[in-house]
């Protein structure tokens, strides 16, 4: 009993933080879905290396904001993303080169995934390509059979891995899911 | 012990509380992250000349617990504490507050890392390759050394070019030492004394080719008001480079530490203060699984270091340096990580001081982090 009587004031504060880091943590990520819910566009960038203290995380926080014109960068676990709230031309290229370059530690890009609202149109050479919306700015994007489609300029909102950033060339985007906005 | 109950119900609280709310549908989405890490060592000490009371010895060196709260998407706290040594020794490493005033510029506040030297901020185990730090940056360069202040972080150039500078509690030249130099002298945030005040800066600078450069400079009062002292000011320089790609990891290090009043310090205290010490380092490391060639993760690095330091370079007038503050190390062993949040290291060090007193030790290490 006399142990017990000396862990309750522990067991209580413990019960307690527990229940208080609970409820801040759903509030805030409950509050973040709803002010962040269905951005324009977003950029997942998927990491590997030291990105989890204080100054790694500043450090990618800020490479990132430096090119992103705007987005807003979030630091997950081996991954960060950035927002884009409202339709504007998306620095792709630049948000992706400002970690595939490798400048903090052993930090290595490993893969990009690119969502945004637009619609898919086929260019005058035949091929499809994601316009996003109200920008005109466009992608050219490869649509694999087990993906469906819709007609060309149907509002969608893409999901798709991005290729082509460990060259010089263009980037590309290859279609992983097509949700309709209609 | 009590402050160790509640930092250990805290963290554990923490760690518990978290998953309780499915940690959102995105990783990004939580407001709360944590990280950590750790080393093991073992140390075995060949009897030499250097150290007749060396023995071998196996330690839990340092586990880290830290987290990170977003306030806002601009305003966010940043803490980890450092149980070392098994928890004989508890020290808040850093505890800050982040204010982004713009996207590129944050105002920091509260217990800081000193941005001085490549490793002070960037200290986790699995970024070095040896088992122990490089001894340069644990007597000429006091690693890991925190103190309360105020500055700006930020970053230009499309990144490239990264800048710190800060307003920070001074030195304690007290507690100077003929042999270990700057190690115990800094405050660690805890009651310290703000009679003097520093400055402290870094810049550094990035290029996508691998190669990096980086100088720092601190300089500031230490006699901390204290009367028998007169005026002590303390400056350190230092300027480093490193190249890593194609599998290289190529590293040059270099600090050299002013002492403006060593002579009354000496005086107080009763061993000669260095107004000079000196420490660098070279190291080359080479990634013998070619992780950056073939795009896995698991990497088998053999390295090899030479570092120089000296405590006493120069001394003050009147004083003798002190026999073995001059000393050089030479390392060499190989650092496996199957992932690079993990490293598993061994390593053989060859001492030697200007008494021409040797040593020779052999490490095991396994360091972590997440």
């Amino acid at each position: 009993m006399r142990l017990m009587s000396g862990l309750r004031k522990p067991l209580i504060a413990l019960g307690a933080a527990v229940s208080l880091t609970a409820f801040a943590t759903a509030s805030w990520a409950e509050t973040a879905r709803s002010v962040s819910a269905e951005p324009f566009a977003r950029v997942y960038l998927a990491i590997r290396g030291c990105s989890s203290c204080a100054h790694c995380r500043t450090t990618i926080r800020q490479m990132v904001r430096a090119n992103a014109k705007g987005g807003e960068a979030r630091i997950g676990v081996d991954q960060v993303e950035v927002r884009y709230a409202t339709p504007r031309s998306i620095p792709l290229r630049e948000v992706i080169h400002s970690l595939a370059e490798n400048r903090l530690h052993d930090l290595s890009l490993v893969d990009v995934l690119f969502t945004a609202r637009g619609a898919i149109r086929t260019a005058r050479d035949g091929s499809p390509r994601f316009f996003l919306e109200e920008t005109g700015q466009a992608f050219p994007i490869s649509i694999d059979r087990a993906v469906r489609r819709p007609a060309d300029g149907t509002p969608l909102r893409l999901t798709a891995l991005v290729e082509g950033w460990r060259g010089k060339g263009d980037l590309t985007l290859t279609a992983r899911t097509i949700d309709s906005q209609d | 012990m009590p402050r160790f109950r509640v930092w250990v119900v805290l963290f554990i609280a923490a760690l518990l509380g978290a998953p309780l709310t499915g940690m959102a549908e995105e990783s990004t989405d939580t407001p709360l992250h944590f990280h950590g890490y750790g080393d093991i060592h073992y140390n075995n000490p060949q009897l030499s000349t250097m150290n007749q009371a060396a023995i071998s010895e196996a330690d839990a060196h340092r586990f880290a617990l830290g987290l990170s709260y977003e306030l806002t998407p601009e305003m966010r706290i940043d803490a980890e504490i450092d149980f070392e040594h098994a928890a004989e020794e508890i020290e808040l490493e850093y505890a800050h507050l982040d204010y982004d005033l713009a996207p590129t510029l944050t105002l920091r506040a509260g217990s800081v890392l000193l941005p001085i030297g490549p490793l002070n901020e960037f200290h986790e185990p699995t970024l070095y390759r040896s088992v122990e730090r490089p001894y340069v940056e644990t007597t000429v360069m006091p690693t890991t050394w925190q103190e309360i202040g105020v500055g700006l972080v930020g970053r230009t150039g499309n990144g490239a070019f990264a800048y710190r500078g800060y307003l920070v509690t001074g030195l304690d030249a007290v507690q100077l030492s003929a042999i270990k130099g700057l190690e115990d002298s800094q405050s660690h945030g805890s009651e310290a004394a703000a009679e003097d005040l520093a400055g402290v800066a870094r810049v550094e600078y990035a290029a996508a080719s691998g190669l990096s450069f980086g100088a720092s400079g601190y300089y500031g009062g230490a006699d901390q008001g204290n009367p028998a002292l007169h005026d002590v000011f303390i400056g350190i320089a230092n300027a480093d480079a490193r190249y890593r790609k194609h599998d290289w990891d190529l590293r040059g290090v270099f600090y050299r530490v002013f002492v403006d009043g060593a002579e009354s310090v000496s005086a107080f205290t009763g061993e000669t203060i260095g107004k000079a010490m000196m420490g660098w380092y070279a190291e080359a490391a080479y990634d013998l699984l070619r992780r950056d060639a073939t795009g896995g993760r698991r990497s088998l690095f053999a390295f090899g270091r030479y570092e120089a330091f000296d405590t006493n370079l120069e001394v003050p007038e009147g004083f003798e340096a002190e026999e073995g503050a001059g000393r050089s190390v030479i390392t060499g062993g190989i650092s496996y990580l199957p992932i690079e949040k993990v490293a598993f290291k061994a390593d053989f060090e060859h001492w030697k001081d200007d008494t021409d007193a040797e040593l020779n030790r052999f490490n095991l290490g396994v360091a972590f982090q997440f």
